[in-house]
């Protein structure tokens, strides 16, 4: 088992990542669908900023790509906030809206209920935020995924 | 907060702030037909809920400030900052 997948594995037993994140990840690690090259330097988790503000998620031409036309660059950041304001929001959203809300988000595939998402669990997900950071290879393409 | 759009060669600033002084009359001119309606129809036990909902959806504009899209390749340029 190589020291990525470990990582991850440890990760999602310390309930620091959901069930489909950690398979996301193997999937990166393992050059699963979505992924055509990672190397075990590309794809790294570590500890990172004490207090982020932004998830950052930028995508760049590889290195090593010489063909210039279908070269893409992505430069996303989301504030943090958002993702508190966002709950407060739908916490507050009468009942058929909110079941509209979550069977939308389950056609997507995230089967977490949002309406039990209370204060104490949106921290522990804010903090498992801060400790993630991927690094991919993916169609010629570096994706950066960090916060900040 | 300001906005900026850039699509192509097109760019625009959009000062949001110029908005909410606008919005706030038009709810403050909506709620009474809020607050009539929801008695007619015997939910004013909902008036606090639509309260706190306009304010969460106040607080949800307001983080979005840093917000920051780009999008670039050899043919167009696509960007929006919320500044």
């Amino acid at each position: 088992m190589t020291s990525e997948r470990k990582q991850i594995l440890e990760m999602l037993a310390a309930g620091k990542v959901s069930v489909e994140e950690a398979e996301r990840l193997l999937q990166l690690t393992a050059g699963g669908p979505g992924a055509t090259s990672v190397d075990s330097s590309a794809a790294a988790i570590s500890l990172r900023v004490s207090d982020p503000k932004f998830i950052r998620i930028m995508v760049e031409p590889a290195e090593n790509s010489d063909s210039k036309k279908d070269q893409h660059h992505v430069n996303i950041r989301i504030p943090l906030k958002i993702v508190r304001a966002g709950v407060n929001l739908a916490s507050l959203l009468p009942g058929d809206t909110g079941k509209m809300v979550q069977g939308s988000l389950l056609e997507k595939g995230y089967m977490s209920d949002i309406s039990k998402l209370d204060s104490s669990a949106l921290d522990e997900l804010i903090e498992a935020l801060q400790e993630l950071s991927i690094d991919a290879t993916v169609d010629n393409h570096s994706v950066k995924v960090f916060v900040e | 907060m300001v906005m900026w759009i850039r699509f192509r060669w097109f760019g625009l600033w959009i000062p949001l702030f110029l908005l909410w002084p606008i919005l706030l009359v038009l709810w403050l001119l909506f709620l009474p037909i809020v607050m009539i309606g929801m008695a007619v129809t015997g939910r004013i036990s909902r008036f606090w809920k639509v309260i706190h909902l306009t304010f969460a959806a106040y607080e949800m504009v307001c983080a979005t400030r840093g917000l920051r899209v780009e999008v670039r390749n050899d043919r167009t340029t696509f960007q929006i900052f919320l500044i």
